[in-house]
């Protein structure tokens, strides 16, 4: 995937419902659905690094495990992409 | 007796530590808080934190909340959490507050919780205007949410060092900018962490805040899954 995401919808809250036919991308804050199923996380990284800001270091979680750069996302899952922790206090 | 330890008594540990001692006193529970921190209060933090006076900060607040709230026992541990004394300070069935100012310090104490077998731990930090909690619960030997550590390499491999591995020079130069308004939204989130935790009812395991965008976003961090 080479050019940015043109079905990505707006970034906007996270809320608990999405369509079944996306994947809902999280960053921290940010939460956006995206028709990127099939597309590896890799993929979806580059794509959205510069809308959702994602870190490069951004651990990718799907289904509450951690997964590779190569997993492809099927539509309805949870991609997230987790933020850095706070450092200070 | 409820047993709670506050490590890190700065901008989160002041703001959170006043409302934590108010909701326990009209409980009607016996509880103890323990203040840990090595750090002295100086006027130069006076922006984001409230000490009456200048010295230890966990001496000092310690001895505040002890005249405003007869109902509670407060103990003060003036020292930083090293692998030395980590046994001595946190114990089975604590309740851990985490506030600390370094990845370092959030790795040590996440790794001794694991060899608990009954602790929660509420671990907040913030950068300028936003910030994150997480919550690991550990019940009868199992992950209940998961370590602070398992989505986070920058906890669990950490760059920076802990205060009590710094020099006085270093100690003072420390530190960048912060805000008491994030500092005052990560308290919030643990304290509504730390509620949901006693009444069973906690619904996450990590939330992140952004104090400009006006959002935030509870995300489940599972523990270990039943065989």
């Amino acid at each position: 995937m080479t050019e940015p995401l043109k079905q990505a919808q707006r970034v906007r809250p996270a809320s608990p419902t999405g369509t079944q036919e996306t994947v809902r991308v999280i960053y921290g804050v940010h939460s956006l659905d995206a028709n990127v199923a099939g597309r590896t996380v890799g993929e979806i990284r580059a794509a959205l690094r510069q809308a959702l800001n994602i870190g490069p270091q951004a651990v990718a979680v799907v289904d509450g495990q951690e997964v590779k750069e190569g997993f492809v996302l099927q539509t309805g899952e949870i991609l997230e992409f987790v933020r850095l922790a706070g450092e200070k206090g | 007796m409820m047993e709670i330890k506050v490590i890190g008594i700065g901008g989160i540990g002041c703001a959170l530590l006043p409302f934590l001692a108010r909701y326990l006193n009209y409980r009607g529970e016996r509880v103890r808080i323990t203040l840990i921190d090595g750090d002295e209060f100086q006027r130069s933090n006076a922006d984001r934190q409230a000490f009456g006076t200048l010295g230890n900060k966990a001496k000092v607040k310690a001895a505040e909340l002890a005249r405003e709230f007869e109902g509670l026992s407060f103990r003060a541990v003036p020292e930083y959490i090293t692998e030395t004394n980590i046994a001595r300070h946190l114990q089975e069935g604590d309740t851990i507050l985490l506030a600390v100012d370094n990845h370092k310090t959030r790795k040590l104490v996440s790794d001794y919780c694991e060899k608990l077998t009954a602790m929660a731990l509420i671990s907040g930090g913030n950068d300028f205007t936003d910030g994150n909690v997480q919550i690991h619960i550990r019940q009868g030997g199992r992950d209940r949410t998961a370590p602070i550590t398992r989505f986070h390499p920058e906890i669990r491999d950490p760059q920076d060092r802990s205060p009590a591995e710094m020099s006085c020079e270093e100690l003072m130069e420390r530190g960048a900018p912060q805000l008491l308004f994030t500092n005052l939204t990560i308290a919030s989130a643990m304290l509504n962490a730390f509620y949901s935790t006693c009444e069973e009812k906690l619904q996450y395991g990590e939330v992140y805040l952004d104090i400009i965008e006006g959002k935030s976003n509870p995300l489940k961090r599972e523990g270990e899954r039943e065989p």
